[in-house]
């Protein structure tokens, strides 16, 4: 049996052989560097957060007879990607929680063709609540929350998208 | 001795739409030491960026605002003489970009990170490709680093097997040409 021609090469990368070069830095000392160089746009990251959760009400009030065009939707679906992404970078677990069933619950609208608004109004209050420029709700009022979140995503039967990766 | 890794010198592209997020991963390269990172936000500018400036590193979100992500990586591995088609390109998934993780892998990627990023792991990730290179493979179907590899950290040595070791040749890049299916 005849195949297309498979070729195999061993490159040396550039950036193997600078990385490589004694001297340099350890693990710690670079988490270390890292880290606080992170903190230092931590502060930015509360108005980066409230800018996202703003732009996804903002969507979401242009809701006509309750529906939501796909455009609309792909959008909060961006916004909360970018959520979920910084909540998580920066430790806000509720927010992270809140953004990524608000992701899973539009990709699964998308999925099947709808534009319901409802559940999206649900999940922005959510975001809103826990908010890092909010005042933080207590464990259960944020229990509370996540669990109703975790009722409209039962009610539509949606596989979550960290599921659908697996 | 703990092990250290030098970023002096490395110039790396970091491509996202998000400008707050290219920022978020600039502050981490630049604490480990990294001085050059060029930012991009669409696979066309960074296509420029890559042809005028010499980029030891790639990190990559999984979709781009004007492309696919696999289409740009099949632009790095296909259309690209080296050393820029072997360049390492470190994908990075947003939590609805997940999907498209096996694409990006198809399409050449040499490691996928999901989002949120920590410096914990991109600093072990960066190691893990500097200590154990893998061959880079080209095939009619797939162009890239060999896919058949273990997710868990490097050992010491990057080689189980003596076989295993690539030989020396001029550059330090060697090829082989194999004619069976390609299986990787």
């Amino acid at each position: 049996m005849s195949g297309a021609a498979k070729k195999i090469y061993f490159p040396k990368t550039r950036l193997q052989q600078l990385l490589l070069r004694p001297g340099g830095i350890t693990r710690d000392q670079a988490v270390q560097a890292a880290v606080s160089n992170m903190r230092a746009e931590c502060g930015d990251s509360i108005a980066e957060l409230s800018n996202a959760i703003a732009a996804i009400s903002a969507v979401a009030a242009r809701a006509s007879n309750g529906r939501l065009s796909s455009a609309d939707m792909e959008t909060i679906l961006e916004q909360g990607d970018h959520i979920v992404s910084l909540a998580g970078t920066f430790e806000y677990e509720h927010l992270d929680r809140a953004a990524r069933a608000l992701c899973d619950i539009t990709h699964g609208l998308l999925r099947v063709g709808r534009g319901d608004a409802a559940p999206i109004h649900v999940h922005v209050m959510a975001l809103q609540l826990f908010s890092p420029a909010a005042a933080t709700p207590s464990e259960s009022e944020a229990e509370r929350v996540l669990r109703e979140l975790d009722a409209v995503m039962a009610h539509y039967q949606f596989t979550p998208l960290g599921n659908q990766a697996n | 001795m703990a092990q250290t890794l030098n970023f002096h010198g490395v110039t790396v592209l970091v491509l996202d739409r998000n400008a707050y997020y290219r920022s978020l991963v600039s502050q981490m390269l630049r604490g480990f030491g990294v001085q050059n990172v060029i930012t991009c936000d669409s696979g066309e500018e960074a296509k420029e960026a890559l042809k005028t400036s010499n980029v030891e590193l790639c990190i990559m979100e999984a979709d781009l605002p004007d492309m696919k992500g696999e289409a740009f990586l099949n632009w790095i591995r296909r259309e690209n003489k080296e050393p820029l088609r072997f360049m390492p390109v470190i994908v990075l998934s947003g939590y609805a970009q997940l999907s498209l993780l096996k694409e990006t892998r198809d399409a050449g990627s040499n490691l996928l990170i999901k989002k949120p990023l920590s410096a914990q792991i991109l600093f072990d990730r960066l190691g893990w490709l500097a200590r154990a290179p893998r061959p880079h493979i080209e095939t009619g179907k797939f162009v890239g680093p060999d896919r058949r590899f273990r997710e868990k950290a490097p050992a010491d040595a990057a080689f189980k097997r003596e076989s295993d070791r690539p030989p020396e040749g001029p550059q330090g890049a060697v090829q082989a040409d194999e004619t069976r299916n390609p299986g990787s």
